[in-house]
């Protein structure tokens, strides 16, 4: 049995890989990774100690008493939910205005991976590799609809308040012991592959004012998608002291990283459908000139879209972190974590368009519904604080129990469904392991997450440049999750 | 022995506690599982339009033959557009609405009716908001609001029949209510139908409510060219005379025929006269030895703003302050409601003609409702500043006339 055991850890590498490159979550920084780690309310600075300490605290690695191997899938359930109220003036301008809408419910599955190797007394340096998701978001909505006054045979796609952000995380890291084993310190360098796959309709000024400057005119909708990925390379360090056998004292550094993504981009501008003016501008005498056929068109009710590349810069936020953990008895341990991320560096998308093609006759004023795009995000930095606790039952048993508050960073000015952080969140979790031997383990933790309900009543241009840089409406989400690990020691 | 059963107890004790847990946590784990798994229903998309909204349409008028052929080609196709209340269906079956026929003035084309965005104090009115607002406020019961294209080369129509500028009454009467009533979900009939206007609008709804009493059941106007003739001490229309000559600069035969409507709308005085003119005296004959014989019109005054009186009788014929002498047009206006908004300043004087035609009024023992608008601190009342602002009292005016059937729909399809 240990043989085969032996020949699943490249398998396994493979598959979550490719998982990895498909996974979705709810809430941007993913609350946690390690199935006992998460049980315990992520409050794992000060512990650290099996695989999942390269995310927490890469020190806590030089106390992995054995080498290890850990195979792990998680289920998640995000479950957003938006009542639009996007009006201007009162009026709406075509989202679902009143109707609580829901988040395609799927329930993702997902898998980490990571191999480590013990220190030896000749050599005390741990060192391993882990393969896991630190930030992920997913939100598909339908949250527009093109109202009568456009083509009635035409329709947005459903899927036009979608944003699928991922970042998977390849991570090595070591870890070295001093002081008789009561000082530890650890560095990662963790390589950074992000993934972005946004659909968002923003809505542009009507260009032909001068033709028709009423509702539900003002605006065309434009269909924006991006669908692109890129790297980073980061770095992080530890450091975990143990005064007594007891008290464990640890922190933490991650830095920011930058991922520049590129891929390809599709912008799709549904124009509004109006007989009359069709008409008005149809002239037989004139019906070739082309300002009369450029409104002609522009009122005919069609869509047209343009094809192109993109690159943005990510700038995923650095993270401080600080644990203490204490052992209250042989088999109990309790634990907390304070965690200050720099959410404010997570600087705004600007999304750079090139070689842009479109697939329809171009008239001059059509040019200035296509644009490079500004996703302005102007989030504060916030803090985590986080309990867990460890109870040993028996030889085979092991529960767990954490609780983690969790500060959303965005300000109403700038919230929309592209990241439904709706508000704080308290993260409550529950876990176990069985062992089934001295090589085999199980590990399993359940997460419910609640977020705070939000209420934006104003909706605003911020950076001025012409598009509505939040949406009008009530939020509320919550996220399910479950974790299930495989640890083998030897 | 009893120690041993002690121990045993603890076991058994610890085993049941154990299996508790062990089901506790299968429980949890069911129950999150089953709820983040199950799957929410979206509701269904909406039927009908989330609120009220401006559609334009184009009719195409009839029996224009008499008119020549470039003419014709001008007035055929005219946009109609059409303000639709919260809850309108596309349907050809459905609710069915009262209608309110908005007519645009002389420079204004209906989208000054619903085109908001312009600056603060002086802005175009924004029909849609407004009859919005105070059909959810309850203020007003839903209606159709109809504003025609009216406006010509010269500006804008008086809503009279004209050689030049179209047969704008014939239009109305004729066509377009017609075909109003065939689009749209409107009650057809007197008792569902109204009419308003401002400016030259305004005179067009008094003109065809006084010729047409089984068309409308009110009638309203803000600041209409009502009374050409003036009083005496007020002048009426020719007290604009020297306002035009003054604006164009005019100062001798030369240049007065000079004249053509090159930079028209810069020129208020130039349109109004020339809109006046094409449609109550066109001259029929294009003199091309002029820029002003072209535009084939006939100014009642000369180019020192010496009344022509040939010219002149053609305007008198049609100003509806001297119709008040004709006891048929006072018994047509007398069995409708009648609303006039006037302003503190109107650089026309229309505001001083749409008093003076309700003091006729009065004199005829015809009742009406009237206001007096003012402006705002620092600004003035001036007609068009504050048009946003007065339609509001006109809608508010109209609905309390205009029959309805939404109880008889709501009875029907509720199986009452």
């Amino acid at each position: 049995m240990t043989r085969r055991l032996r020949s699943i850890p490249l398998l396994a590498v493979l598959i979550v890989t490719l998982c990895g490159t498909t996974v979705m979550a709810g809430g941007w920084q993913y609350s946690g990774v390690g199935a006992r780690a998460k049980a315990m309310g992520s409050a794992y600075r000060a512990l650290a100690d099996d695989w999942s300490g390269v995310y927490y605290n890469p020190a806590g690695l030089a106390f992995l008493d054995a080498n290890l191997w850990n195979l792990t899938a998680e289920t998640l359930s995000p479950r957003p939910e938006v009542k639009p109220d996007f009006t201007i003036d009162g009026y709406g301008l075509g989202y679902l205005d009143g109707q609580t809408r829901y988040s395609k419910d799927e329930t993702m599955l997902f898998g980490e991976m990571a191999l480590f190797a013990k220190p030896l007394e000749a050599f005390p340096v741990a060192f391993g590799m882990a393969v896991y998701q630190s930030f992920d978001h997913n939100a598909d909505m339908n949250l527009f609809y093109l109202r009568p006054a456009y083509n009635d045979q035409l329709q947005v796609p459903e899927r036009n308040h979608n944003s699928n952000l991922d970042v998977i995380n390849f991570h090595p890291a070591v870890a070295m012991k001093f002081m008789d084993d009561r000082l530890a310190v650890g560095f990662g360098v963790p390589i950074y592959r992000g993934d972005v796959f946004i659909d968002q309709i923003r809505l542009v000024e009507n260009p032909y004012s001068y033709i028709l400057n009423s509702r539900p005119y003002e605006n065309f909708p434009k269909l924006f998608s991006i669908d692109g990925y890129g790297y980073g390379v980061g770095f992080n360090a530890g450091i975990q002291y143990r005064p007594s056998d007891r008290f464990r004292i640890g922190a933490s550094y991650t830095s920011g990283v930058t991922i520049k993504i590129d891929g390809d981009s599709r912008e799709t501008v549904f124009l509004p459908y109006n007989q009359g003016i069709v008409n008005l501008y149809n002239d037989p005498q004139t019906i070739n000139d082309p300002a009369q056929r450029e409104i002609r068109e522009t009122y005919s009710g069609g869509a047209f879209h343009a094809d192109s590349e993109f690159d943005l810069d990510m700038k995923l936020p650095s993270e401080f972190g600080f644990g203490i953990a204490y052992q209250v008895s042989d088999k109990v341990i309790l634990a907390s974590d304070l965690v200050f991320t720099r959410w404010s560096e997570f600087e705004d998308f600007q999304v750079k368009i090139s070689d842009r093609q479109i697939n329809s006759g171009l008239y001059a004023t059509w040019c200035s519904l296509f644009s490079d795009l500004e996703i302005p995000f102007g989030w504060e930095d916030k803090i985590k604080l986080s309990f867990g606790a460890e109870g040993i039952l028996s030889e085979r048993w092991t529960l767990r129990g954490g609780y983690m508050f969790d500060q959303s960073p965005i300000p109403d000015e700038v919230f929309s469904p592209l990241f439904m952080d709706t508000g704080n969140k308290h993260h409550l979790s529950a876990g176990a392991r069985f062992n089934l031997d001295e090589s085999i383990s199980f590990d399993a933790a359940l997460e419910a997450i609640f977020f705070g309900e939000r209420t934006i009543d104003e909706v605003v241009d911020i950076n001025g440049d012409g598009y509505y840089d939040n949406f009008g409406g009530t939020f509320k989400n919550k996220t399910f999750s479950s974790t299930w690990a495989l640890n083998y020691r030897f | 022995m009893g120690a041993e059963l002690q121990v045993l107890a603890e076991v058994l004790k610890m085993k049941k506690l154990f299996t508790a847990g062990c089901w506790l946590l299968l429980t949890v784990i069911i129950t999150v599982l089953a709820t983040g798994c199950s799957q929410r229903e979206n509701p269904a998309m909406p039927e009908t339009y989330p609120e009220g909204m401006v559609l334009v349409a184009t009719h195409h008028y009839p029996n224009l033959e008499f008119l020549e052929d470039e003419t014709r080609a001008a007035f055929s196709s005219r946009r109609v557009s059409a303000y639709v209340p919260r809850g309108y269906k596309l349907d050809v079956v459905g609710q069915r609405y009262p209608v309110l026929y908005l007519l645009p003035g002389y420079d204004g084309e209906p989208s000054f009716y619903y085109s908001h965005g312009n600056e603060n104090y002086y802005q175009a009115a924004s029909i849609a908001k407004v009859a919005d607002r105070l059909i959810a406020t309850g203020e007003i019961k839903p209606l159709i609001i109809i504003m025609p294209d009216a406006s010509t080369p010269f500006g804008g129509s008086f809503y009279c029949n004209s050689t030049l500028e179209g047969p704008w009454e014939n239009m109305m009467i004729d066509s377009l209510i017609a075909y109003i009533d065939r689009t749209y979900l409107t009650i057809a009939g007197k008792d569902s139908r109204a009419i308003s206007g401002h400016s030259s609008g305004g005179y067009g709804a008094i003109r065809l409510a006084m010729k047409y009493p089984d068309m409308f059941n009110s009638v309203s106007c803000i600041d209409a060219p009502l009374a050409f003739t003036g009083n005496g001490a007020f002048g009426g229309i020719t007290e604009l005379f020297d306002d035009y000559l003054n604006e164009s600069g005019i100062t001798d035969i030369p240049s007065f025929y000079d004249a053509d409507t090159l930079g028209f709308r810069a020129q208020p005085y130039k349109m109004l006269m020339y809109s006046m003119a094409g449609s109550f005296s066109p001259s029929g004959v294009m003199d091309p030895s002029t820029a002003f014989g072209k535009l084939r019109i006939d100014l009642p005054f000369d180019y020192e703003g010496n009344l022509i009186s040939t010219t002149w009788d053609k305007w008198l014929a049609e100003d509806l302050y001297s119709w008040l002498d004709n006891s048929t047009y006072v018994d047509n206006l007398s069995g409708q409601h009648i609303y006039f908004e006037t302003s503190d300043h109107d650089m026309n004087l229309f505001n001083e003609q749409t008093l003076l035609f309700q003091e006729k009024l009065t004199a005829n023992g015809i009742s009406f409702t009237s206001a007096q608008f003012e402006g705002y601190t620092g600004y003035e009342a001036r007609s068009r500043s504050f048009l946003n602002d007065r339609i509001e009292f006109l809608l508010k005016f109209h609905n309390q006339y205009l029959e309805d059937r939404f109880e008889e729909w709501e009875n029907r399809h509720s199986g009452n």
